[in-house]
């Protein structure tokens, strides 16, 4: 189903962690939320924050810049919770990931989505579905499914 | 017209059951006419519906087979365990040929099955046609099973401390309103003068008549957990409804008084002579509240026929009530929460009715989403059948108590474990024939499956008669792969355990039953997964049996709401065994996590570090003593709140390792509480 509202959908939201701007097709996030409480898990690892009440339901909530392999850093004001729809195994599931904020939404004609750099800097391919550039910075495209199917994924291979 | 067809295919799929059920009960009585009958008419069905939806070879076959039972319907021969056997085999091929397409390989399937058919046809038309017709039955008039109603008088008297546990005797009479009609009448005869009135006792007691047609074990169940602090008189008034003759009522109320013995109204009508016989035996077991005695075997064959009027609901529709609930439930909480903040009485008088009205509505939503363990038995009768039939041993399968229902949820978990339980029996636990005999046991094995409801529990257990564990050759084995070490001292019993323990097995062979080292211990998970236990008893040479712990439901539990640190978290009441309060100094030792608690050594673990590992301990916390298998564990929390009727909700995708919660409650508040998972935690951490 949700392959199915994205098809044919240009739009992307854009959000940055870190200094780095990503975009996700907005058929994919579900809600844009502030920073709500978030009740924390004991023993879990540390890129996953804990789980959250959204509207009657049970959300869990994974720390975007942990996940993603970026430095750990303080809330702001600006730091949002997205509520992304995916599907594994065959079910839909609804998680969400912790962002240093939310840009806006901008439309990016396929033809300019380009596939990414390799060499570049070293962003790792499984979790990419492209690049593209916008205001003189480049935007990376994620694939959604694919980081939360994984656990911790290293987004960045050359991180020093 | 695909959803007639989707329709059709559930439709023949309980054909299929119930043609299993009805053919595995012939070959125990083979010339019951009824089940005869019975096959007839469902074959009948399938053949023509079959037709109808364009499954052609569906039909073609189910009509040979029809053929078939004619010849046992019309009383020419009588059926033998050949049949059966062949019968069932045929199902298994009707199964797939349920293809709206069909392709070769099933058109040459369908074509044996219908030869194979015929053969059977011409063997029984061959043989001797003077063979004696044996003298059937005849078939009992329909009998025309209305709901009866019995009228029973009850005597409800509560011991003046009843409140002090928690007990709301309305609650009960309400329960009892639930099972028919009542006539109620309160007695004030205990109420003291006001100046002595303690407002935390109760004086009143109820006299009531109920006409219902639920069994006086129904009427009793109810006060099963007040039964120590309350006197209890069920009595019967009649057999039929009499509460609206008031005459009659007072004619039994006034025996009462002169403790004249009561005789039974006889209804006039309709009553045979030999329903009257029943009754009046029925008549001596006046009594206080007697448990069922346990030495009441029910030789139920598995098929209890009852006149129900039902109608067919959608399983998804069910779910989605059971989740309205569960919201409902959440919401209520959430009441709750501001009616005790606003201190508004008229709030609270609503709240208070919203409760009732919910608690009602929950037993009702349960209700409608249990089925009886009952729907399993087809499918281990079938199992026990064939296996008896591979492995060259007799054995029949006992159900007791299968009438006791479970969350359908559940009951589809269930189905592996408790076939691959039975099949161990069948392979390793039953004997072979002869071995049987040289220990004197009788040649014919026996796998009973009992099923018994304990509060909000359902405790289910299998056994069989055969060799029971051989325990020094599992404490060998364990020790062997290193399970446990040989200065180990485990009981007997503790060894037995070990068999769900990941990669153990002792069969020395690997067959294509059981025996390939995985297995019990899925068993054990599957279990623990529905938040249930699992335990293991044997003798050797007598009988191993397993008994299962399983909760009535999965997403509405009875929960012990806790406090650790600022998180709430939620432990399932059904495993809470006690609670303690203890000076947190005493919990400290670090080495021996043990803490004495009523003379008894208990292993614990203390969450306020686990979970939260700030510094502030409290002077006093909390030891919240749970069961583990057939052990106790202590788990040690800042505060105990209350009580808590949980809607548990998923989790969602969490990471792979964090398994130590089976869900989350959405508090009145709004905040979040974890529901433990005792199990996983005391495995994780022991």
């Amino acid at each position: 189903m949700v392959a199915k509202i994205i098809d044919g959908l240009n739009s992307y939201l854009t959000f940055r962690l870190g200094s780095e701007l990503f975009a996700v097709n907005v058929g994919l996030v579900t809600k844009i939320l502030e920073l709500t409480k978030i009740t924390k898990v004991p023993n879990s690892p540390k890129y996953f924050k804990g789980i959250i009440n959204l509207f009657g339901d049970v959300m869990p909530v994974f720390d975007g810049r942990l996940k993603f392999g970026f430095q750990e850093s303080e809330n702001t004001r600006e730091t949002c919770i997205l509520i992304f729809a995916f599907e594994f195994d065959g079910y839909t599931y609804n998680s969400g990931i912790t962002v240093d904020s939310v840009e806006k939404v901008l439309i990016f004609e396929p033809e300019l989505i380009m596939p990414a750099p390799i060499s570049d800097k070293g962003y790792n391919p499984e979790f990419i579905n492209g690049m593209a550039t916008f205001n003189n910075e480049s935007v990376i495209f994620l694939n959604i499914e694919k980081i939360f199917s994984e656990e911790e994924i290293k987004l960045i291979t050359t991180v020093e | 017209m695909n959803s007639f067809v989707e329709k059709f295919k559930v439709e023949v799929s309980e054909y299929f059951e119930r043609l299993e059920s009805r053919l595995l009960q012939l070959e125990q009585d083979p010339e019951d006419l009824q089940i005869i009958g019975d096959i007839f008419r469902i074959m009948h069905t399938m053949k023509g519906s079959g037709g109808m939806f364009g499954f052609d070879l569906l039909s073609d076959v189910t009509h040979d087979l029809e053929s078939l039972f004619e010849i046992f319907r019309s009383k020419e021969k009588i059926v033998d365990s050949e049949v059966i056997s062949f019968t069932l085999n045929s199902i298994d091929g009707l199964k797939q040929l349920m293809v709206e397409n069909p392709t070769d390989e099933n058109r040459l399937l369908a074509s044996k099955l219908k030869s194979d058919t015929l053969l059977q046809i011409t063997r029984f038309s061959q043989t001797d046609l003077n063979s004696e017709i044996g003298i059937l039955p005849g078939n009992s008039a329909e009998n025309s099973i209305e709901a009866k109603q019995t009228t029973y008088y009850i005597s409800f008297v509560p011991d003046e401390n009843i409140l002090n546990n928690g007990t709301n005797p309305l609650y009960l009479i309400d329960e009892l309103n639930a099972l028919g009609e009542c006539n109620i009448q309160v007695s004030f005869d205990r109420l003291p003068p006001l100046a002595e009135i303690d407002p935390l006792k109760c004086y009143i007691s109820w006299y009531l008549f109920i006409s219902t047609s639920e069994s006086v074990d129904t009427l009793q169940d109810v006060f099963i957990f007040v039964a120590n602090s309350a006197l209890i008189t069920i009595q019967k008034v009649a057999n039929e409804n009499v509460i609206h003759k008031e005459a009659v009522l007072a004619a039994f109320l006034n025996a009462q008084i002169n403790e004249e013995p009561w005789t039974l109204l006889e209804s006039n009508l309709q009553e045979s002579a030999e329903s009257n016989e029943v009754d009046r035996v029925e008549e001596k077991e006046i009594a206080g509240v007697l448990l069922k005695s346990s030495t009441e075997v029910s030789k139920n064959t598995g098929f209890t026929q009852t006149t129900v009027d039902s109608i067919r609901v959608d399983s998804g529709k069910i779910d989605l009530y059971m989740n309205l609930v569960s919201e409902f439930i959440t919401a209520q909480s959430r009441l709750e929460q501001i009616s005790s903040n606003l201190k508004n009485p008229e709030l609270e008088l609503v709240t208070e009715t919203f409760e009732k009205l919910n608690r009602q509505l929950r037993d009702n939503a349960f209700d409608m989403s249990l089925i009886p363990i009952e729907s399993l038995t087809t499918r281990l009768k079938r199992l026990v059948h064939d296996l008896s039939k591979s492995l060259d041993k007799e054995v029949v399968l006992v159900t007791e108590g299968l009438e006791a229902e479970l969350d359908k949820n559940i009951i589809e978990k269930l189905i592996e474990p408790l076939l691959h339980i039975v099949r161990n029996s069948m392979d390793h636990g039953i004997e072979s024939k002869s071995e049987r005999l040289l220990k004197q046991k009788n040649a014919i094995g026996t796998i009973s499956v009992k099923a018994y409801t304990v509060g909000s529990y359902v405790q289910i257990e299998i056994e069989d008669d055969g060799n029971g564990l051989n325990v020094d050759q599992i404490r060998e084995k364990a020790i062997a792969s290193g399970l446990i070490s040989n200065q180990e001292n485990l009981t007997d019993a503790e060894v037995c355990q070990l068999i769900f323990e990941p990669g153990f097995s002792t069969s020395e062979s690997v067959n294509s039953l059981s025996g390939r080292g995985t297995g019990m211990d899925v068993v054990r998970n599957c279990v623990q997964s529905m938040r249930g236990f699992i335990e293991l008893v044997s003798e050797r040479d007598q009988f191993t049996r397993f008994i299962i712990k399983l909760p009535l439901s999965l997403s509405i539990i009875d929960g012990l709401l806790v406090q650790i640190g600022d998180s709430f978290y939620i432990i399932p009441s059904s495993l809470v065994s006690k609670l303690y309060l203890i000076k947190s100094e005493l919990l400290k030792k670090e080495i021996n996590q043990v803490v004495e608690l009523d003379g008894v050594q208990i292993p614990y673990l203390n969450l306020h570090e686990e979970f939260d590992g700030d510094k502030r301990v409290p002077e006093e916390q909390f030891v919240v003593v749970v069961f583990y298998g057939n052990h106790f564990f202590g788990l040690a929390v800042d505060e105990v709140i209350r009580e808590y009727q949980a809607a548990i909700k998923p989790l969602g995708r969490m990471p792979k390792s964090q398994n130590l919660f089976s869900g989350a409650s959405i508090l009145g508040s709004g905040q979040l509480a974890l529901v433990i998972d005792t199990n996983k935690l005391i495995q994780k951490y022991s």
